[in-house]
């Protein structure tokens, strides 16, 4: 089990609960989507599943560690790796790979080692070429990119990525989705906050938070079928659900079609034969 | 493009000069400041002119970079200069009117002192010509850690330094965006004595400080993200060794230095 959330509670202040009776788990090598509205707790959720925060009350466990336990906190970052949102502030030198050799250097790996994981690291996020660059000189998606191999130098077993691709461009935003891809394929834990709809479609499982609980837990095929309940909850759908639902209105099936690929199956399909 | 500035003033190179260690470079600076202050004749300055204008050419860094930065301190020289000059007291008057006297003590003196001043700033430049500043913060941090000991924040020191020199081109790029945003809507940065454009810009340095802070707490919740804990147990991915020219520098520089003492006081 790569998390375990049980009864998990937490208040910024007396009267400001961010999250309450969340009970849940995720699996290792689960690639999970967590949405939800502004204020709706999905970024604290994030935040307590590094240890950046502690449960006020019920417990939360890292491959068992317990975040709470002051002596777990390092163990805990180094298998939670987490990507934030906005790419400048996030890389602290002013050479790409000396940044991604942060954590490793803050974990007190040896000298050499750091230098192989860190070669590793970016040749997966296809930086290599960019090495000795200065962050600034780079766009959205590569600072992202630089940034995300910051935490694969860490060897982590989980990334969460907290809304890491809402400040990017379009093309930014395949840059880091198509990466993320990777590294749910090579077997690490994928978490990601996100407000796009059709980033969180591509999960394995989709968590939905309103007003700091757990309202929704299901794979997308099945938590987009009722479009309706989504928009209840102030969120929106994938363009292609959302277009499925026009059909159906008028009077057409186009089945459970989630992206545009399938979706283009179903019209095919719909279209008389002639 | 204010995105293309130079940090410092490093020249990149691959120069002898610029393989040196770090660490070696910086001691070897403050050897060479120690050896312009022991200097006291001609021959003392002839000897330190040709250990500059070797390590120079050695350098291979345009000389006009070295004159770039003598060109902003002239007039100090010369302010000292003209001090020295008139308010040194000597015997061997040259020169003698009204209340005015020069001497040759006074003029030696003068002499003296601006070519020390050329020397100390062209031999130092050469320290952050030849070294990236990172570099630089990282040979500092490992000459100061071993002070770290009796509490001197040594890593500290130069995180910060790393996450200055790391900020400043995002923060110049931001300043300029919100003066153009601030422009459009009819501020006015140009005009008006000294006094009302410094008033003026207010509306440029209060957002820029809130969004500065707001990218300090940011940053600092990624570090601690990434398992930073300060100083104490953390290893570097760059290994900095002495090398043999590290000591070929060491020894020309203790050669230079002995050169000075027995011909150049």
């Amino acid at each position: 089990m790569m998390f375990e959330a049980n009864e998990v509670e937490y208040e910024y202040s007396e009267h400001e609960r961010a999250l309450a009776g969340v009970t849940l788990s995720i699996n290792r090598g689960e690639f999970l989507a967590v949405i939800g509205r502004n204020g709706s707790g999905k970024s604290t959720f994030a935040k307590l599943l590094n240890a950046l925060l502690v449960p006020s009350r019920g417990e939360l466990r890292v491959m068992g560690l317990l975040t709470a336990d002051e002596s777990n906190v390092l163990k805990v970052r180094q298998m939670a790796g987490m990507v934030f949102q906005n790419p400048d502030n996030q890389l602290v030198t002013t050479i790409v790979e000396e940044d991604v050799a942060f954590g490793p250097e803050n974990l007190g790996v040896p000298s050499a080692e750091i230098r192989a994981r860190v070669d590793a690291a970016l040749e997966k996020v296809g930086m290599t070429k960019y090495a000795r660059y200065a962050p600034h000189m780079l766009s959205g998606g590569q600072k992202q990119r630089v940034a995300i191999a910051g935490i694969l130098a860490m060897r982590p077993d989980a990334v969460i990525f907290d809304e890491s691709t809402a400040m990017l461009d379009p093309k930014g935003r395949r840059e880091v989705m198509s990466a993320l891809t990777q590294l749910h394929s090579e077997g690490i834990t994928v978490i990601l906050i996100t407000h796009f709809m059709e980033e969180a479609a591509q999960a394995q499982r989709v968590l939905v938070f309103e007003n700091g609980r757990l309202a929704l837990d299901a794979p997308p095929r099945e938590l987009f079928k009722d479009a309706k309940r989504l928009y209840e909850l102030g969120l929106s759908v994938p363009h292609a659900v959302e277009l499925r639902e026009i059909l159906k209105d008028a009077g057409f099936d186009a089945g459970s079609a989630l992206n545009m690929d399938e979706m283009v199956e179903a019209l095919c399909r719909l279209l008389p034969k002639n | 493009m204010l995105k293309d500035i130079t940090l410092g003033q490093y020249y990149p190179g691959e120069s002898p000069i610029h393989a040196l260690d770090p660490r070696a470079k910086i001691l070897l600076t403050i050897a060479y400041i120690a050896a312009v202050f022991v200097a006291q004749s001609y021959y003392g300055f002839l000897i330190l002119l040709t250990l500059v204008l070797g390590a120079v050419i050695l350098s291979s860094i345009p000389v006009g970079f070295f004159v770039k930065t003598l060109k902003p301190l002239r007039w100090i020289i010369l302010f000292t200069f003209i001090l020295n000059v008139f308010f040194v007291p000597g015997e061997s008057v040259i020169f003698s009117w009204w209340i005015i006297t020069i001497t040759r003590e006074a003029l030696e003196r003068a002499i003296f002192l601006a070519i020390r001043l050329v020397l100390l700033i062209s031999g130092t430049s050469l320290l952050t010509l030849s070294t990236s500043p990172i570099l630089l913060t990282d040979g500092i941090e490992r000459l100061l850690s071993p002070l770290s000991r009796f509490r001197f924040p040594a890593h500290e020191l130069a995180m910060m330094m790393t996450i200055a020199l790391r900020f400043i081109p995002t923060l110049l790029e931001e300043a300029q965006k919100i003066m153009k945003a601030q422009l459009s809507r009819g501020a006015d940065f140009e005009s008006g004595n000294p006094v009302k454009r410094a008033k003026n810009l207010v509306p440029l340095l209060v957002p820029l400080f809130v969004s500065a802070f707001r990218r300090a707490e940011e940053l600092a919740l990624a570090m601690e993200a990434r398992c930073y804990h300060g100083g104490e147990g953390r290893t570097r991915m760059r290994v900095l060794r002495y090398e043999h020219r590290d000591f070929i520098g060491f020894g020309v520089m203790a050669a230079f230095i002995a050169a000075i003492i027995v011909l150049g006081r």
